[in-house]
């Protein structure tokens, strides 16, 4: 029978843009945070009424769209994005808050925050290809019209790249997803048929080619994706948008946009291509060292919060590759885990640089010979100090925080591909260890000085906006046996389709 | 006189229309509303009128002259809704000066109809008349800013133009009435089935027809005076012809080249290609074509008009690959995507009109940061746009998957590519538009008027176009049926 | 027998409490009365009544070990398991009441540094690492020893850089949690590697580990980065250089939350897996590497001019020491030397600030130096290991078991030559400075009572710390042999135990002599022997140039990031992917055209680049004349009927 919680939590955000438009700015605001809270309200009781033991597809709905084409709206949650589903039900609201008292038409950022809202759920949630490529391009839009109108100097740029990088990414994903459809016999996209590697044997010749279409798609799917989620070469975009993005959209970027993007690819690999993952994931462990290595390296040169954030999000990204790539349940699972821990630590690091960008002008902490430009901030706003310290300790992955669970069980779980891999994996946590104690110290510690004095602590709003982040950063890292048991059957079951 | 209750739709249209006149002539008083209202009405009328006729089923009329099918009815559904919204539209608009509205609220009416009668043409004479019917009263249409030189001049290419290509189709046809000596295109077909031409006379005729179709729609060879008439003439008429002319010329194109050129295949539902030539790589070249010179020359283009125009021509290229598969599927997905450039090009013009009037020049530098002075109209505008060009979440995507999907079904991956590259060049001549739209939002301008009748006007227009997009299942199915009534 | 228990014991939740406790003080530490350090000792209390509790039903049980253990992150019998635990033995007991009794003198001696700026902030990282220590030692499995251990780092970085709004201390404390964080880094990568390869990593039964030889390899890294990363914790050689560098604060608070405890926090590690690292022959090898770095930092040491720095670098050569004891003879003298040099180094240090040159003719002021001078003799002597304190039993044992490979016995003999000499040059040192002490009688009771703890009889039942062969002084059971099984020392007893006493008193007179000797009197020969090799000396003192190479090495790591930065960002994103595009599909003369427009252009001169040649082509033919067009139209389509008419 159809569950409607799923379609809930998009149709609310969804009504709250509408009102945007309609509704004057005093209000418009509660409006908008109400609708965000309330997709996040049903979002969690989604997740809370899932039974933990079983690894099917739950709370499904399922309407035929267009029969002719045999897509259909097809809803369902399992293992694999429960925990996306919460991350995004804590992200947004959070954002909406921080955008609270926005000068310029906050009643277009906001309605453009819960136009996200609306189609991150829906990608996270779809069960059939086209609808996910539906909600996963509706997502695209609001990026580009947040960074070019709310940006910095060069934010036509900015979001003119990301136009490009998001529409090429697209195009890509959309000529595998018409593939698909059209190399299997029944036409059909839902993913419940294509599941279990239906598509392995399957050929289709191109100008005289035999190609075999999982591998083909497979490709076509992940450089798409990689094209979305900053992966090392094709990360200019991203770096670029980091500079001139308002915080809290960059923010809705790296800690919403991109867990999705790394959902979406695990997704795919283990259900629509089994059988091409058995011979690439050696490839995708070695995209993700490779970023892992460069994003810690290069995070090591920035001078300021946001391309640091930027870098930090790409070595991130690196670390759950290596999740995913290990195909042993341990690692698989870590991912998965990770991808909550990676987008609220992200979110919480964009936030507090947000609040330093807003009282000293700009997130810079370093000029240009490398001197001090802001610092002697903890006697000032001792709460900012302790929160951005709890969000450095899970970043690093320290015990008692989501990060070490999500550290541990990927480390562990990528031993078993190549022990080297655990090596250069510490490596990169010892050097992030490195330059985020740097950059605490430059900012929090030390004397204070001109640019850092009239920094006053945080109001009660920014308290109550930074609260759940940091507060479900420590329960997941220190209650994790819940989510850990709703993820692993699911897990279980789909590796053995692998293997 | 009994046959006269299944032509009741374009009496109702000529009554209406005769009623205008005579109002015109007549009335001294405030002209325009009492004519907007008469013609409302009278539209109203045959709108219901033809959906009521759906249940008759296919039958010829007047002996074969006219046929009242489902295909012809879907048309006349688009037709009438067409000249609704563009009476509805006229008092809004400055490039018509008020003094000859009602003027053009009849010529709006004649050619609607011209175009019934099109699309139900089954006799070669009558579809040549038809044909040149509403081609006259597009240049009359065309060249109607009197005072503006480029109107003119629009209507002058628009009639020289429109009268070579009705030469060419009376050519096409005359050779068929020598080799069959019948007009009816049904007698023509069995004709045609028992002995075939020789297939290089086929070739000729079907050129021929080729180059006449491809002006009415503005198809690669013929597509030159497109954009000139669309930049030319007044926008509210370029709306009318880039929605209207085309709609007519795909209604005679399809009934015309799968009735004489086709025989039914083994499957229900799909088409052979009659006598040995394979016409559909001609139209497959003409279509690829179409759908790159539209899209790289949107690209280029200073006059918002002119790129609206090119982008009109590179969407004909899309939808001539729809009828090139030959297969229900295909022409379904045809019909599908003429319902939404309907509601979208209407919407698009409707808006430019608007910021026309205010910016007085179609320059896009001077639209420069138009976003801010007037939000809702040009977040339409860029919504209409996207969905025109099929960008994901408007209707439009649907349409172009549709169509691309019939393409790379039937195995023409070529042809898909291109399909593809174009789209995504289509797209970002979009983005280029709207960049300019969005300009440096954060210099505050001084905001446009906006009168509740344009969001009124508006959200009629977006009402649809999103219905179309998510009850897409059924449109699509209501296309595909109505294919199945023509008549055999 | 291990027994399994469902609830949680006494201790967790002293320690929780205790916890809690401090971070209340944090956070609202101004407004508390006495700024919240009664708090702290509410907290103190409270741990060790909860040790008390535990102890009692511990022994009513007789000595079983009790366990109470849950599956935290992963269940317990899978591969990778990581579960929580807590895990009560006598040794464990034993420590987190010292730990808490030691916790309580130093607050004790309070007066001393209450007016600093941060008192409450130092008082958190007291009760934190407390309860850190307890924590660790009372865990069954190294994450939760991990939890302990980060809990310490917490404590050493609240306190460290003490007023935190000066450069400096900035500096150091985040010097300071980098370094920490690293070694706890390389613990957790060898955790991880250990929990990878084998089921669920439990420290208390060693017979888990024998079965799977045939991961010897992984086994083998994994070990190697724990004892690593836990050694990292105690600042040995390669990490001197914040031992060298000045830091403002109160010394012994210094010494105590800085080293001793984070030291403390990571030492069950090494003692409850001592067995497992013996089967894989790691630790009598270690023991050199331990050896080697305590010999370089007494010399550090030796070399070095200010008495507060000096004692920081002896009780870090005197844990080398006890990790070396452990590798090579054993847990028993490891814990006996551990426990000795710390409470030694913490009672030195307190008592040296108590000194302070004003003053020195009032009477009562001489009276209270002269005291204080005492007590850092006896803390000296403890801490060296002479006559009566647990260090003794803790050398006496690791020579005798040493005597059976002659040259090991004398690098190590010599070693402990160097530190006894170290450890008396600091206590020559301090009773040549001023002779007067403002100092409250707590903190002269706190350096007494600190070293009382380390008495003999209290750890080894016998007054003078089993010197004499089979020990005649013996007053009580010995505590020790209830931590360790002692069979494999057994064999040693009989016959090299008296030689190695005799040795071991010759030494250590010999070094005593020779310290008095050198610096006893007023001017300090060393410093003279010293002043001819001057740039040596210091860059010894600096720490062997350690920190100078690690910045170097970080600089070069930052100059790789730019240039990779550079190399992809800019390079690659910016500059050569448009021009590349352009080049592709435009022809040369465009090309010359492009190059001179900037390339930062707007949205346009971008997209033209990419269409530029078809639509310039299809442009010309747009030419408005109506002739043409008629005459293009027609010529196309015929154009095209010819060629579809060849076929």
């Amino acid at each position: 029978m159809n569950h409607h919680l799923i379609s809930l939590t998009l149709v609310f955000p969804l009504i709250g843009a509408l009102l945007q438009t309609v509704v004057q700015v005093p209000r418009s605001r509660w409006i908008a945070l109400a609708s965000s809270l309330a997709a996040s309200i049903c979002a969690v009781i989604l997740i809370v009424s899932m039974q933990n033991q079983n690894a099917d597809l739950q709370m499904t709905e399922l309407l035929p769209w267009v029969g002719s084409y045999a897509i259909s709206y097809d809803m369902a949650v399992d293992g694999l994005n429960a925990l996306l589903m919460i991350l995004i039900a804590i992200l947004f609201p959070v954002l909406i808050a921080s955008e609270w008292d926005q000068k310029v038409g906050v009643r277009g950022m906001q309605g453009l925050l819960l136009v996200l809202q609306a189609s991150l759920f829906g990608a996270a949630c779809a069960q059939d290809l086209f609808l996910q490529f539906f909600f996963w391009g509706v997502s695209a839009l609001p990026l580009y019209f947040l960074v070019g109108i709310w940006g910095g100097e060069g934010r036509e740029k900015a979001a003119f790249k990301t136009m490009v990088a998001g529409s090429l990414g697209d195009a890509l994903i959309f000529s595998a997803l018409i593939l698909i459809y059209y190399s299997l016999d029944p036409h059909t996209f839902s993913l419940r048929e294509l599941a279990g590697g239906k598509l392995a044997g399957k050929e289709f010749n191109f100008l005289g080619f035999e190609l075999s279409v999982s591998h083909v798609a497979f490709m076509l799917m992940s450089a798409g994706l990689s094209l979305r989620a900053p992966i090392w070469p094709l990360h200019g975009w991203f770096t670029e948008v980091s500079q001139e993005a308002p915080s809290s959209v960059f923010v809705a970027l790296c800690a919403g946009v991109v867990p999705v993007s790394l959902y979406l690819f695990s997704r795919y690999c283990y259900v629509l291509f089994p059988d091409a993952l058995g011979s690439a994931y050696k490839w995708i462990v070695g995209v993700g060292i490779l970023n892992l290595f460069v994003g810690g390296i290069c995070a090591m040169a920035q001078r300021g919060l946001r391309r640091l954030l930027a870098f930090i999000c790409l070595s991130e990204v690196g670390l759950v590759l290596m999740g995913i790539g290990s195909l042993n349940p341990v690692g698989v699972v870590g991912s998965v885990y990770q991808q909550l821990m990676m987008g609220l630590g992200l979110a919480g690091f964009g936030l507090f640089s947000g609040i330093i960008a807003d009282r000293t002008g700009s997130s810079w902490f370093m000029d240009e010979n490398r001197e001090r430009v802001l610092g002697g901030i903890v006697t000032r706003a001792p709460v900012v100090a302790v929160i951005s310290g709890l969000i450095v300790a899970s970043l690093m992955g320290f015990p008692g925080f989501g990060g070490f669970v999500g550290h541990a069980l990927i480390i562990i779980g990528s031993y078993s591909i190549h022990p080297l891999t655990v090596i250069i994996s510490g490596g990169a946590l010892v050097l992030a260890s490195y330059y985020l104690f740097t950059m605490y110290r430059l900012i929090f510690l030390g004397g204070v000085n001109e640019r850092s004095a009239g920094f006053e602590d945080l109001t009660l709003r920014e308290r109550a906006y930074m609260l759940p982040v940091v507060l479900s950063l420590l329960f997941f890292g220190l209650y994790p046996k819940p989510l850990i048991e709703l993820i692993r059957p699911t897990v279980l079951t789909v590796l053995s389709a692998v293997k | 006189m009994k046959e006269f209750v299944y032509i009741m739709p374009e009496i109702l249209i000529a009554l209406t229309l005769a009623f205008v006149i005579a109002s015109e002539i007549t009335y001294e008083g405030e002209q325009l509303r009492l004519v907007t209202a008469i013609s409302l009405l009278g539209l109203g009328a045959a709108f219901f009128y033809a959906v009521y006729s759906y249940q008759f089923g296919p039958t010829p009329v007047f002996s074969g002259v006219l046929c009242l099918d489902g295909f012809s009815l879907f048309f006349k559904l688009i037709f009438i809704a067409l000249a609704a919204l563009s009476i509805a539209s006229v008092g809004q608009t400055a490039e018509i000066n008020p003094g000859r509205r009602t003027e053009y609220v009849a010529l709006v009416l004649a050619a609607s109809l011209a175009m019934c009668l099109v699309s139900s043409a089954a006799d070669v004479i009558l579809a040549y008349l038809s044909l040149l019917f509403l081609n006259i009263v597009s240049y009359f249409l065309a060249a109607f800013g009197r005072k503006s030189l480029l109107s003119t001049e629009a209507g002058v290419k628009y009639l020289a133009f429109g009268s070579v290509a009705g030469a060419l189709f009376l050519y096409s046809l005359a050779i068929l009435f020598a080799y069959t000596h019948s007009l009816n295109i049904y007698e023509i077909h069995k004709h045609l089935l028992a002995q075939p031409l020789p297939p290089q006379v086929m070739l000729v005729v079907f050129m021929f027809m080729l180059l006449a179709l491809s002006f009415q729609i503005g198809a690669f060879p013929m597509y030159l005076v497109t954009p000139d008439v669309m930049e030319g003439s007044p926008t509210p008429v370029a709306a009318f012809l880039s929605v209207g002319a085309r709609a007519a010329g795909f209604a005679i194109a399809v009934r015309f080249l799968i009735v004489i050129f086709t025989q039914p295949g083994m499957t229900e539902g799909h088409w052979e290609v009659l006598g040995g030539i394979d016409w559909t790589q001609i139209f497959a070249v003409v279509a690829g074509l179409t759908m790159m010179v539209g899209s790289l020359l949107a690209l280029k283009q200073e006059s918002v008009k002119r790129l609206v125009g090119y982008l009109v021509v590179a969407e004909t290229g899309f939808m001539m690959m729809g009828l090139l598969v030959l297969d229900q599927v295909g022409i379904a997905a045809l019909l599908y995507n003429l319902v939404i450039q309907l509601f979208a090009l209407t919407g698009i013009f409707y808006v430019l009109s608007f910021v026309f009037d205010q910016v007085q020049s179609d320059r896009i530098q001077d639209l420069r940061g138009l976003l801010k002075r007037s939000v809702f109209e040009c977040g339409c505008l860029i919504a209409f746009l996207l969905c025109l060009v099929g960008s994901p979440p408007f209707p439009g995507f649907i349409g172009k998957f549709t169509l691309i999907g019939t393409v790379i079904g039937s195995g023409r991956y070529p042809l898909a590519l291109v399909g593809i590259l174009a789209m995504v060049l289509s797209t970002v001549a979009v983005a280029r538009l709207s960049y300019h739209l969005v300009g440096d939002f954060k210099k505050s301008l001084a905001p446009l008027t906006s009168q509740w009748a344009r969001k009124a006007y508006l959200t009629v227009l977006v009402i649809p176009m999103t219905l179309a997009g998510i009850f897409a299942g059924l449109v699509l199915k209501g296309a595909g049926e109505s294919l199945g009534f023509i008549f055999w | 027998m291990i027994n399994q228990q469902g609830s949680p014991t006494f201790l967790l939740i002293s320690i929780a409490v205790l916890f809690l406790m401090s971070l209340f003080v944090a956070a609202l530490g101004k407004r508390l009365p006495g700024r919240g350090s009664w708090l702290i000792w509410a907290g103190i209390m409270i741990l060790l009544v909860g040790v008390g509790l535990d102890s009692g039903i511990f022994l009513k049980d007789h000595f079983e070990t009790r366990i109470w253990s849950a599956g935290w992150i992963w269940a317990r019998d899978e591969k990778g398991a990581i579960t929580l635990g807590m895990f009560q033995d006598p040794i464990a007991l034993a420590m987190v009441t010292l730990v808490s009794l030691v916790s309580g003198t130093v607050l004790l001696s309070q007066g001393a540094f209450s007016k600093e700026v941060y008192f409450e902030k130092v008082l958190t990282g007291l009760g934190i690492s407390t309860a850190g220590v307890a924590l660790a030692w009372t865990s069954l499995t190294p994450w939760m020893e991990f939890l302990g251990l980060s809990l310490t780092i917490l404590g050493g970085f609240l306190t460290i850089g003490s007023r935190w709004d000066s450069g400096m201390n900035a500096k150091l404390s985040a010097k300071f949690a980098t370094e920490r964080s690293v070694g706890f880094l390389l613990a957790f990568l060898g955790a991880c590697i250990l929990a990878a390869s084998r089921p669920a990593l439990i420290l208390n039964d060693p017979e888990l580990w024998m079965g799977h030889s045939d991961l010897v390899h992984s086994t083998w890294v994994g070990a190697i980065l724990l004892i690593v990363g836990t050694c990292v914790q105690l600042q040995p050689f390669p990490f001197l250089g914040l031992l060298v560098a000045q830091t403002e604060g109160y010394l012994p608070l210094r010494i105590l939350l800085g080293q001793v405890l984070p030291a403390w926090a990571c030492f069950p590690l090494l003692i409850r897996l001592e067995p497992q690292f013996r089967s894989l022959e790691l630790f009598p090898s270690f023991g050199w590497v331990a050896l080697t770095s305590s010999i370089l930092t007494v010399f550090a040491g030796l070399f070095q001019r200010d008495w507060d720095l000096m004692v920081g670098l002896w009780l870090s050569a005197g844990l080398s020491l006890s990790v070396a004891a452990l590798a090579f003879s054993g847990p028993y003298s490891a814990m006996a030397l551990l426990i000795g040099v710390s409470l030694s180094a913490i009672s030195m240090a307190g008592s040296a600030t108590a000194l302070d040159s004003e003053g020195a003719e009032i009477v009562s002021q001489q009276k209270k130096a002269l005291w204080i001078k005492a007590a850092v003799f006896l803390a000296a002597s403890a801490g060296t290991g002479l006559v009566g304190f647990v260090t003794t039993t803790g050398y006496v044992r690791w020579i005798t078991q040493a005597l059976a490979v002659p040259a090991t016995a004398a690098i190590f003999l010599f070693s402990f030559a160097l530190f006894v000499f170290l450890g008396w040059r600091l206590a020559w040192k301090v009773s040549f400075r001023r002779s007067g002490s403002k100092a409250s009688l707590a903190v002269i009771m706190s350096s007494f009572l600190l070293v009382a703890l380390s008495l003999a009889p209290i750890w080894t039942g016998t007054v003078t710390g089993e010197l004499i062969q089979d020990s005649p002084d013996r007053l009580i059971k010995s505590l020790f042999d209830q931590f360790f099984t002692t069979q494999s020392f057994e064999a040693y007893r009989s016959e090299s135990y008296f030689s190695a006493s005799s040795l071991y008193w010759g030494v250590l007179v010999f070094s005593v002599i020779l310290a008095y000797w050198v610096s006893g009197r007023k001017q300090d020969r060393w410093t003279q022997i010293t002043s001819f090799f001057p740039k040596a000396s210091q860059f010894i003192a600096r720490g062997y140039g350690v920190d100078y190479s690690t910045g170097r090495l970080m600089d070069s790591l930052e100059w790789l990031g730019r240039c990779a930065e550079k190399l992809v960002d800019v390079k690659i994103w910016s500059q050569w992917m448009p021009n590349l595009l352009s080049f592709a599909v435009k022809n040369v003369s465009d090309v010359t055209r492009a190059i001179d427009l900037k390339l930062t252009e707007s949205l346009d001169v971008s997209v033209k680049k990419l269409v530029d040649v078809p639509a310039k082509l299809l442009q010309l033919i747009q030419t408005g004349d109506l002739r043409w067009y008629l005459f293009f139209a027609l010529s196309s389509g015929f154009a095209l009927l010819a060629h579809f008419l060849k076929l």
